[in-house]
Formats: structure tokens, sequence, C-alpha cells
């Protein structure tokens, strides 16, 4: 065995072992989507498209986009200066205090969240953005924390060596050179905000969320495929602004 | 202004990494003085870059002591090592300017120990600060790039932006861990001459790492050899015969 040792094979055989685990416990069964003509029936009742409730699900996409948008740039704000506080090299002994506190942060599901701050602010979209800003700190937080980690130390030694305070090494040894993929990260979670709020809308958070769910429940399936078709556009729509923006800041 | 010239002195400088036996410098005792151009050589993990960085506190001894001008380093907290640091220019071999600022301002940031964070991020620098940035990008001729990112530039000219970093501080001190080991012998020669005329208008006390004997033999005014992490030479360079250099590089 060249290119492997007993260690890839105990990973292989235990890879192995969890995906069987996880077939039977998820009752996978391939066989069974035979019954596809069911998905047919129920697709066909999308069509044809009810168009009059475009205006009106546009003007509550934008409510998404908004909630989306804010949730994530206000979490971004908040990560950047505490993502400093979650990286071993710049935090001290900070560092796993702050580890500890995002993770636990991180492992409240956003619904939960969004039901959490409904009981304060009521229902609507405030308490569904500020469950995306609370979510995005904590995850960009983390996120960015890894990149300064990375982060080339020459440029940081520079800064030191110019004699500069401990701040402005941060800010100009660091966040010039992770700036891009800071970015990157920022502009996946604004897209990952956007699916958020439309979960959040099953709790009230309201936005294009709340109108699927809606239709959804009351059987309006020729609504419920115009509200799916604007969510396809917005994801889209998203994702291409963040590669733009990407490939203008490399 | 200064009124000594013995500028740096370490003594007894031992550096261990980690939990190795061996040490990247040891026993090194060496002063510096005002108006020297220094030239370390030695192999590849001789320890000449462990040398100059513990020179300006980047590397902290684990035994000795470093004094800039009969201030123990070990003896400062973060503050007084900013204020030492903001006397002495480094020059990298791989330049480290910051990417996606400008020339001009990768030339600022060389303002920064000299301020707080506060004025730094807005740049509120003084007049006479931005005229001394200009001064310095006309003396290594990059002025009509200013406003070109400097990551945009070639090797020689980056160093150049790096060597105006350094000359904004207003420094008396020089140090290049290996400025030209990245650049072509033409390019290296233009650069070292470059901070040898530098040098010399400006009265600096100036260390450097080369590879090429030949330049720290044309330029230098004392050579110091490492081998083993031991200095083995300390002396002008017409007393560092080719016996000395083969025994040097094991050839």
């Amino acid at each position: 065995m060249i290119w492997f040792n007993w260690k890839h094979v105990a990973s292989a055989l235990l890879i192995l072992a969890t995906t069987i685990w996880s077939i039977r416990i998820t009752n996978f069964d391939l066989s069974k989507i035979r019954a596809l003509t069911n998905m047919v029936d129920f697709l066909s009742n999308w069509f044809p498209l009810n168009l009059e409730v475009v205006p009106r699900m546009l003007e509550a996409s934008l409510v998404t986009l908004g909630m989306a948008f804010l949730g994530s740039f206000l979490g971004l704000l908040i990560a950047l200066p505490l993502s400093l506080l979650a990286a071993k090299n710049t935090a001290g002994r900070f560092y796993k205090g702050t580890r500890i506190l995002l993770s636990f942060f991180r492992s409240i599901p956003e619904i939960v969240l969004g039901l959490m701050f409904l009981t304060v602010v009521g229902p609507g979209p405030f308490a569904a953005t500020l469950a995306i800003i609370f979510h995005n700190a904590s995850v960009l937080s983390k996120l960015i924390g890894e990149l300064i980690e990375a982060a080339d130390k020459g440029q940081q030694e520079a800064m030191k060596a110019v004699g500069a305070p401990t701040i402005t090494r941060a800010l100009f040894g660091i966040f010039p050179q992770i700036w891009p993929n800071v970015l990157s990260h920022y502009f996946y979670r604004f897209e990952v905000a956007v699916r958020t709020s439309l979960i959040l809308g099953l709790v009230g958070g309201g936005g294009i969320g709340q109108q699927l769910f809606v239709h959804f429940k009351t059987f309006q399936y020729s609504t419920v495929a115009v509200d799916v078709l604007i969510i396809m556009v917005i994801v889209i729509a998203v994702d291409f602004l963040g590669s733009r923006v990407r490939q203008d800041v490399m | 202004m200064l009124c000594k010239d013995e500028l740096i002195t370490i003594t007894d400088g031992t550096v261990t990494y980690g939990r190795t036996e061996s040490a990247a410098i040891e026993g090194v005792s060496l002063t510096f003085s005002r108006g020297e151009f220094v030239c370390v050589l030695g192999k590849t993990g001789a320890g000449k870059s462990t040398l100059i960085r513990t020179l300006n506190g980047l590397e902290p001894l684990s035994k000795g002591t470093v004094s800039y001008q009969n201030q123990s380093y070990d003896r400062l907290d973060d503050e007084g090592l900013r204020r030492i640091r903001r006397n002495m220019g480094m020059i990298f071999q791989q330049h480290q300017l910051i990417p996606r600022l400008s020339v001009l301002q990768n030339v600022y940031t060389g303002l920064f120990g000299y301020h707080s964070t506060f004025q730094n991020v807005l740049g509120l620098f003084s007049k006479e600060e931005k005229l001394k940035a200009q001064e310095v990008l006309e003396q290594v001729e990059l002025l009509p790039f200013q406003n070109q990112r400097a990551d945009q530039l070639s090797g020689g000219q980056k160093q150049r932006v790096g060597i105006a970093r350094a000359l904004v501080q207003s420094p008396y001190v020089f140090l290049g861990d290996e400025p030209v080991a990245s650049l072509d012998p033409g390019t290296a020669d233009r650069i070292f001459l470059l901070i040898k005329q530098i040098h010399e208008e400006q009265k600096l006390l100036t260390i450097v790492n080369v590879h090429s004997v030949k330049l720290a033999l044309r330029y230098a005014t004392r050579i110091v050899a490492l081998k083993d992490g031991r200095v083995v030479f300390d002396d002008v360079p017409e007393k560092f015969t080719e016996e000395i250099e083969n025994d040097l590089y094991e050839r």
C-alpha cells in the first residue's frame, strides 16, 4: 500500500458504517421514487400562475430583501470588531471565552431566536431582522476570526516595525489582505439571510416568506408558484451581485 | 538629537524556538554605532534574519539583552517599544506593503508610530508629514506613481515603496532583512545603491542581511558573519578574506 495506510482504511470503514446507519434512520429508499406522479400532480396545480398577485408579492419581497440586508449588514458591523476577539492571534486571553460564547449563540436555531424576539417586539419583520442580526453576528465573527488567524504575518510585522499602536496594526496589517474574503463571506451570509427570512415568515416574520406560508396553508398553489419564482429571482440576484462586487474588490 | 554614537547593543543574545535544543542565534554580543553600514553574512539558517529581527524587538531574546540608546527592551512595555521602533525603518524581503492601498497611502503608514489609532484611521497627519511623504517618494523616484495601487507595481518598485515607508519615519536606523534577495541582480544592485545613498545622506546606522558577498564587500563598512547562530567574523570588509568566505559557506 503506497497511498493508503491503516488509518485511511479505518476512516473509510467508519464513513461506510455512518452512511448505512443514516440510510436506515432516514428511511432512505430510492424505490419509493416510483410515486413521482404524485409530485407531477402537485406541481400541475401551480399552473396557470396567479399573476394578479405579482405587484403585492413584489412589495412583500422588498420587505424580505430589507430584512436580509439589514440583518446581515448589521451582523457584519458587529462581527468585525468581535472577530478580533475570536482569533487566537489577536484575542489573547479572551480567545477561549469568545469562542465558547459564539458557538453557544450559533447553536440557537434562528427560528427560536425569532420566536424569542417576537415576544419582545411583537410579530413582524423587526423581530425577524433582530434574529438575523444576532445569528449573523455570531457566524461572521467566527468566520472572520478564522480569516484573521490565517492572515499573512508579514504585513502585521511591518506595521509592528513602524511602531504602529495595537489597533492600527490590526486594521492595516490584517483587514486589507482579508477584505475580499470577508466580502465573500458577507455575500454568502446575505444570501442565507434571504432564505432565513423566508423560514422566519413561518413564525410571523413578514415578507414574502410569510405570504408563501399562508398561501401554502390555504391551498392557493397558483399563488405559491408566483412566490417561489420571486424568491428564486431574489436569491439568484443576490448571488450575482455578490460575485460582481467580489470581482471588483479583488 | 543623538548625543552618543552607540545606538544598538546586543549582549549575549540567544534565541531558541520552541523546545528545540539548537538556538537560532547563540551568545551574540555586538555594538552598532551611528554611521556604520553593516552587512550580515551567513548561510541560510545561520541566524541572520533572527539577528536583525531581535534588533527592533520583533523577535524577543530567550537570553541576554538588546538595548537602543541604553534602553533595554525587556524592561519596556508595548508603548516603550513603539517609541523605539519608530526610530528604526525596516525593509523586508517581501516588502510587506499593505495591499489595496496606493503607493502614497503605503508611505503614510510609516507615520503610524507617531500617532494614535484615531489619528491614523482618519489620516490626521501634519502638513510637514505630508510634505515629507512627497519628499521621500521623490527620493525613491516614485512620485509619478503615488496614486497607483502598490500591489500593481514591479518587485523593484515595491521595494522602493518599502524604503520610502521606512524613510518617512525619519529613522536613525535602517534594518534590512534580505531586502534584495527576491530581486534580479540588476535591480538588486540599484536598490542596494539607493539604500547606501540614503544611508550616507542621513548618516544612519544601517544593518542589512545579504546573500551576495559581492554586494557586502562593495558597500559595507563592517561585515558580521554568522555560522550556526554564532558570530565568526566581525570586522572591516578588507579583512574578509576568501578563506573566511569559503569556510563560512562551507565550500
